[in-house]
């Protein structure tokens, strides 16, 4: 158990669902669309650079093991960790912005139909937002951390 | 003390806060929770990453130094990229926690368009959960993780380890994102008002 770890993950999880309450139900945060795009994309990128080790072992084992380990990593296992944290990072924010382009392109194709306005709004923004919070509480946090266990294995 | 260090701070913090006075009243620079929102995260998130006992000597410890130097011994250049790699963790959590802010705040105030007198407030406090992490990265931050970055340079590190995982270039990459987002969001709100 790494309490400081969670405490911090879990503490600013909490803080933005409440800054989200504070204004507007949690529902209008979820959109399947812009879930599909961000997180299909990243893991398929994760998966096509890295194979699919680089998804369940690297990431999913590397995130639970920051979590709930005190163990020290070798540090070839923290550099493909590190490597596989930025591809995610880097591929999420690629598709919120290939997605920020999807959503504008329906908005004004259909600009003439105020209701088909919202849906296509909520793609453009809501996976610009996805893909940081993954930066936020995964993926940065996941590169930073094992930088520095990297650093400390090699002494 | 280090009079130079002290008095740039200063200056610095002195001319973004005149030149915004002069723009109009100063109140609406103040939002608390968006305060909370930035605070939270950058002091939480340096803790997940390095452990509260060196965000306390290398965070906290390297600003007091920066400031104060003292006769204490100098760092040695690990010590020094040491605090340069938390004091950047802290300025990319900061960055990176105010970008989520800011796209809550437009979402939020794309909900409710029906009224337009309330959106470009309702835009504005959005973007100051912006501006506070540019602020503190921009008047603290910064020069903190520059001065450590010279003094282990100074102290014999090797320039090209210093900052090997990018999170810098990473986290400018999520800002242009956040710009896109918010120049779709205007064209929305641009739109909405010239149908009313």
């Amino acid at each position: 158990m790494n309490g400081s770890a969670i405490g911090g993950i879990l503490c600013t999880g909490l803080m933005i669902v409440c800054g989200i309450l504070m204004g507007s139900p949690l529902l209008i945060f979820f959109d399947l669309t812009s879930v599909l795009i961000v997180l299909g994309g990243t893991a398929g990128m994760i998966m096509a650079v890295h194979g699919f080790g680089g998804l369940t072992d690297y990431l999913l084992g590397g995130w639970f093991h920051l979590l709930f380990s005190k163990a020290p990593v070798k540090a070839e296992r923290c550099r493909e960790v590190i490597s596989v944290a930025q591809t995610g990072g880097r591929g999420a924010i690629l598709m919120a912005a290939a997605a920020a382009m999807i959503g504008l392109t329906q908005m004004l194709t259909n600009l003439a139909d105020p209701r088909a306005i919202g849906p296509a709004f909520a793609v453009c923004l809501l996976t610009s937002f996805y893909a940081v919070v993954l930066n936020l509480l995964v993926f940065v946090p996941m590169s930073r951390f094992y930088n520095e266990a990297a650093l400390t294995a090699e002494g | 003390m280090n009079l130079s260090g002290i008095v740039g701070l200063l200056v610095a913090i002195l001319g973004v806060g005149l030149g915004a006075a002069l723009l109009g009243e100063f109140t609406v620079y103040f939002d608390l929770i968006s305060l909370v929102f930035v605070l939270l995260p950058m002091l939480l998130m340096p803790m997940v990453i390095h452990g509260h006992a060196d965000l306390r000597k290398y965070g906290f410890g390297a600003l007091w130094r920066f400031l104060f130097p003292g006769d204490s011994a100098p760092w040695s250049a690990s010590e020094n990229a040491k605090a340069l790699r938390v004091i950047d963790s802290t300025g990319a959590m900061a960055i990176l926690a105010g970008a989520a802010g800011t796209l809550i705040g437009t979402v939020q105030m794309l909900q409710a368009l029906d009224d337009p007198s309330v959106i470009g407030p309702a835009l504005s406090v959005a973007l100051l959960t912006l501006l506070y992490p540019l602020l503190m990265t921009g008047l603290l931050l910064f020069p903190l993780s520059r001065h450590y970055r010279v003094a282990a340079i100074q102290a014999g590190s090797d320039p090209s380890v210093l900052e090997p995982d990018g999170t810098v270039r990473h986290v400018m990459q999520v800002l242009s994102l956040v710009g896109l987002s918010i120049g779709i969001s205007f064209l929305l709100m641009l739109l909405c008002m010239a149908s009313f």
